[in-house]
């Protein structure tokens, strides 16, 4: 998967950290929360700060680099904010860790690898983490978060002192992407792609009566995010674009089926690794700020589908889940050949 | 309840949501801007220079 077998360990750091800080992130909100009003606020402010701002924080970081530090930095803000045993100071603590976390240990993943499948890999443990933490009883996952907390001040003190070897992309210094109004046709569609899919989230059908049901979706994504950067590697994107949408597609008309409705939800997730891989390479001097980007349309999809479906009768469901599908096949689709055009398709990546 | 990676909000937090993101980004777009034209008009000073310079050579040339 990478390329040496130290790199292969150094990578795991900020991929066992991000299951962990969102681990830290959703399960404090829940723990601190003394009544749903409490909750609510403190989750409102957590979303903003977590998500909304990360453009911003990767512009910083864009700027300033030191992503190192920064990633430690963040482990601290959001052990602080759990331990501060305040709803609202969580929030506050934890929303700018998890937002400066995201945006740092994800453009180590981007700077350090050439290949998608480091990048499904880190973003799907998050996935984990925030399902173990929605879905368990708060008394059994306690216990777990002491052991957790301990792994977690290990690994941020281990990142401190670690080395990830930059690999330069062969792409970055090259002149083949100097087309400002194809860089920004392709970053609109990329983002479109993105918000769809948070939207999509919404129009699964989840009425089935499930046990830890948030942990069941937690794993499924988890899956689809992590199996999407191999498949891109290693069969190209327009099996993985062809797959994504054939499962998805399909699941649609099986929403009432549990397993069906998993593996829309598996499909759906397989293009996580690829949005993140096609930014990366419209925006190689923003890297930061590109998988900033991503995580605030993921936020505006999903709470614009939210707002979409609150709004719309049932019956529509079936054709709003159809468009949503088929317009990111073919968005993605013209974002391939975008690329494919500027010769950005295959080489290393 | 309403679902963000795990983390349930209420529905009257969304628009509110939603429009923070789209200020964030446009905050970006406009400093993204302000860069570029930082950056060019620095590379327009740096090109005036060195005609400046190719000119004053010509001269003592001449």
């Amino acid at each position: 998967m990478f390329d040496n077998k130290g790199m292969k360990i150094k990578f795991w750091i900020p991929t066992i950290l991000h299951f962990l800080v969102d681990f830290f992130c959703i399960f404090g909100l829940f723990f601190h929360s003394k009544n749903d009003e409490t909750y609510l606020i403190g989750s409102f402010i957590y979303m903003i700060l977590a998500f909304a701002i990360q453009p911003i924080v990767g512009l910083f970081i864009d700027k300033f680099k030191n992503e190192k530090a920064l990633t430690s930095l963040s482990i601290c803000l959001v052990l602080v904010g759990f331990i501060s045993m305040n709803i609202y100071s969580h929030a506050i603590f934890s929303g700018i860790g998890n937002s400066l976390f995201h945006v740092a240990a994800g453009k180590i993943i981007l700077d350090k690898s050439e290949k998608s499948s480091p990048l499904g890999v880190f973003i799907s443990f998050g996935a984990i983490g925030v399902g173990l933490a929605s879905s368990f009883d708060i008394t059994i996952i306690s216990y777990i978060s002491i052991f957790l907390a301990v792994v977690m001040v290990f690994l941020g003190v281990l990142n401190l002192f670690t080395n990830y070897d930059t690999i330069e992309y062969s792409f970055e210094n090259d002149s083949k992407f100097k087309d400002n109004k194809t860089i920004i046709i392709a970053v609109v569609l990329i983002c479109f792609s993105v918000i769809v899919r948070g939207m999509s989230a919404h129009y699964n059908d989840y009425s089935w009566s499930l046990p830890n049901v948030l942990f069941y979706i937690g794993l499924v994504s988890f899956a689809g995010k992590f199996i999407g950067g191999f498949i891109k590697d290693y069969l190209g994107e327009v099996v993985l674009i062809i797959l994504s949408g054939a499962l998805s597609i399909v699941a649609v008309f099986f929403q009432y089926n549990v397993i069906m409705s998993f593996i829309g939800i598996f499909g759906c997730n397989l293009l996580m690794a690829l949005t993140l891989d096609y930014i990366r390479k419209a925006m190689p001097n923003l890297r930061a700020t590109s998988f900033g980007l991503l995580a605030n349309m993921l936020t505006i999809g999903t709470y614009l589908g939210q707002l979409l479906i609150e709004n719309h009768q049932i019956g529509y469901t079936i054709y709003i889940s159809l468009f949503i599908y088929l317009a990111n096949i073919i968005v993605l689709f013209v974002v391939y050949f975008l690329f494919k055009k500027k010769n950005l398709i295959g080489g290393k990546n | 309840m309403i679902v963000l990676d795990g983390a349930p909000i209420g529905l009257m937090f969304l628009p509110f949501i939603i429009f923070i993101c789209i200020i964030a980004v446009i905050s970006v777009i406009i400093v993204l801007i302000i860069r570029v034209i930082r950056n060019n008009k620095h590379k327009k000073v740096l090109e005036d220079l060195r005609k400046q310079e190719e000119e004053n050579n010509k001269n003592e040339n001449v």
